[in-house]
């Protein structure tokens, strides 16, 4: 077995008395699309903020492509091939997106002149933003927004992206088209870690998933399996995906 | 006629005033710190350009080669060993801690050249004007401090819009966690826009020196007439800050035309007038999302 690309051991996280994240352990291997699902409020994204770098955890370790990785900081990570994406899109509103993706370009893929150009167009084209280059970012409506968090991520040139709910707020219509995106980065070895409560989203890219409430593991494992589990369902019993989501029917 | 004259040279003296602007606003625009030591820091510069004056018969112009690189210096060193730990402080702490940078580099001053005024002798060009019409000429020096300060500015804009650096700081201006998520190491970005801004300052500090006479406690008046500059074109935004100094040296001309006495009470009336009618300021920098 290939050496774990992203290796999450023994996890905890307080903010002051409320225990955001516990214990929580998981790795990925390189190129592996990893699914994370839960309720709200059940320290999904602030799992993502300890991988990352944004947050310092309380106890347990990072280790990314073989080095620890846990004292590291944000920007330390990214040039280490670690890309992420907001929930909610925080363009740098007073450029313009290819401005945006350059940036991303030159710093965290490290690269300068025409070689970092052409990467920040080729991370917009593959993220369908190609025709709205010199738009400034702050006027882009949301699907473009989420396109640019994932455009930016790209443009790092990473080995593990984050994605947190870049499908959430979106219509129907808009969510395939994402998910396309998000298989095509897969296709190409880019190892993914993916939350999202548009299930149906993330079971068609992802091979294994978790499953986090109350800041701990409560399920891991094939997709399926996973989200036939009695205690995910009764998790999620009532909440978005348990009524309207083919696949927890099916099973 | 009076009225033109006072015009025209108010805007050469807005020129000049944008000049020492452009830094405070650089350094506001990207990390949101009011440099309370930017004045009395032109104020060094103008010493640094007197001593190579004195010791080594150097003309003011000449003393910018050592001194704008010098200040530069001081200012990456200043934001790595204190600014940067003064802004993990909160929204505060830059600003006692550069508000007690003043004080001791005014105090230094003081204790190593007196209180005496002094001024940069830039010889008989500092005098020497273009006669425009009948009552209504151009100082030489005038011009070029005010050609500076549309230079710097212009600069510093292309500088922001077309490098890797200057990207950067835009984008670390906009959002710095997202900033840090592209990653931009934002402290070492931080050093390099306060040596900018001191680089700046202390071309500014050479030719205020240079045109009127200074001391050791000039620096707080330096820092007001900059601060409005900044505030009247809008915070965070480099065009407007040239637009802000015009704006005030055209008041301080007009308001000196009428009683010499007027002219800095003019320019801290259309100050509080801009600050009353848009408080943003006359070109706001683009709303961030």
């Amino acid at each position: 077995m290939a050496a774990p690309l992203l290796e999450v051991a023994g996890v905890g996280k307080r903010f002051g008395r409320l225990t955001v994240l516990d214990d929580v352990s998981f790795s990925l291997a390189p190129g592996e699309a990893f699914g994370i699902v839960g309720p709200n409020g059940a320290g999904k994204s602030t799992l993502l903020n300890v991988v990352n770098g944004v947050l310092r955890p309380d106890a347990g370790s990072v280790t990314f492509d073989g080095a620890d990785v846990t004292r590291a900081g944000a920007a330390a990570r990214c040039r280490a091939g670690m890309g992420r994406s907001y929930q909610i899109p925080r363009p740098f509103g007073g450029m313009t997106v290819l401005e945006n993706a350059l940036v991303a370009a030159s710093f965290g893929g490290g690269h300068s002149g025409r070689a970092a150009t052409d990467c920040a167009w080729g991370a917009l084209e593959t993220a369908g933003l190609g025709n709205q280059a010199d738009v400034p970012a702050g006027s882009l409506r949301l699907l473009d927004r989420k396109r640019l968090e994932l455009a930016r991520a790209l443009a790092t040139e990473p080995r593990l992206v984050l994605l947190d709910e870049i499908a959430g707020g979106l219509t129907e219509a808009e969510v395939p088209a994402l998910v396309e995106t998000v298989r095509g980065l897969v296709a190409q070895g880019v190892a993914v870690v993916w939350i999202e409560h548009v299930v149906h989203a993330l079971v068609a890219v992802v091979t294994r998933l978790l499953c986090l409430t109350y800041g701990r593991v409560l399920a891991v494992g094939d997709p399926h399996a996973v989200l036939a589990d009695p205690q995910v369902v009764e998790v999620y019993l009532g909440s978005t995906i348990g009524g309207d989501d083919p696949v927890v029917e099916a099973t | 006629m009076n009225t033109v004259n006072a015009v025209v040279q108010g805007v050469l003296l807005g020129g000049l005033y944008a000049l020492v602007a452009a830094g405070l606003s650089l350094v506001f625009g990207v990390m949101r710190i009011v440099n309370l030591a930017h004045g009395v820091l032109a104020v060094l510069a103008a010493y640094g350009s007197l001593l190579l004056g004195e010791h080594l018969g150097w003309n003011p112009f000449l003393s910018l080669l050592v001194v704008v690189p010098a200040m530069a210096a001081l200012g990456y060193a200043l934001q790595r060993a204190l600014l940067d730990r003064a802004l993990r402080g909160g929204e505060l702490a830059p600003l006692l801690v550069t508000f007690g940078l003043a004080i001791v580099i005014q105090n230094l001053l003081l204790e190593t050249f007196s209180a005496d005024t002094q001024r940069l002798d830039v010889g008989a060009f500092g005098g020497a004007s273009i006669e425009l019409t009948d009552g209504l000429a151009i100082g030489w020096f005038p011009l070029l401090a005010a050609a500076a300060g549309v230079l710097v500015i212009a600069g510093l804009g292309q500088f922001l819009a077309r490098t890797r650096t200057g990207r950067a700081m835009r984008a670390t201006s906009d959002d710095q966690e997202a900033a840090q998520l592209m990653g931009i190491d934002n402290r070492r970005l931080y050093a390099v826009a306060t040596a900018i801004a001191l680089g700046t300052v202390a071309i500014a500090g050479v030719f205020l020196g240079s045109r009127s006479t200074f001391d050791p406690s000039a620096g707080a008046t330096t820092l007001i007439f900059a601060f409005e500059a900044v505030v009247i074109g809008g915070l965070g935004s480099l065009w407007g800050t040239l637009l802000g100094g015009v704006v005030l040296g055209v008041a301080q001309g007009l308001g000196a035309a009428i009683d010499p006495a007027y002219g800095v009470l003019a320019g801290h009336l259309v100050f509080l007038a801009v600050l009353a009618v848009r408080p943003r300021g006359l070109l706001p920098s683009a709303v961030t999302a």
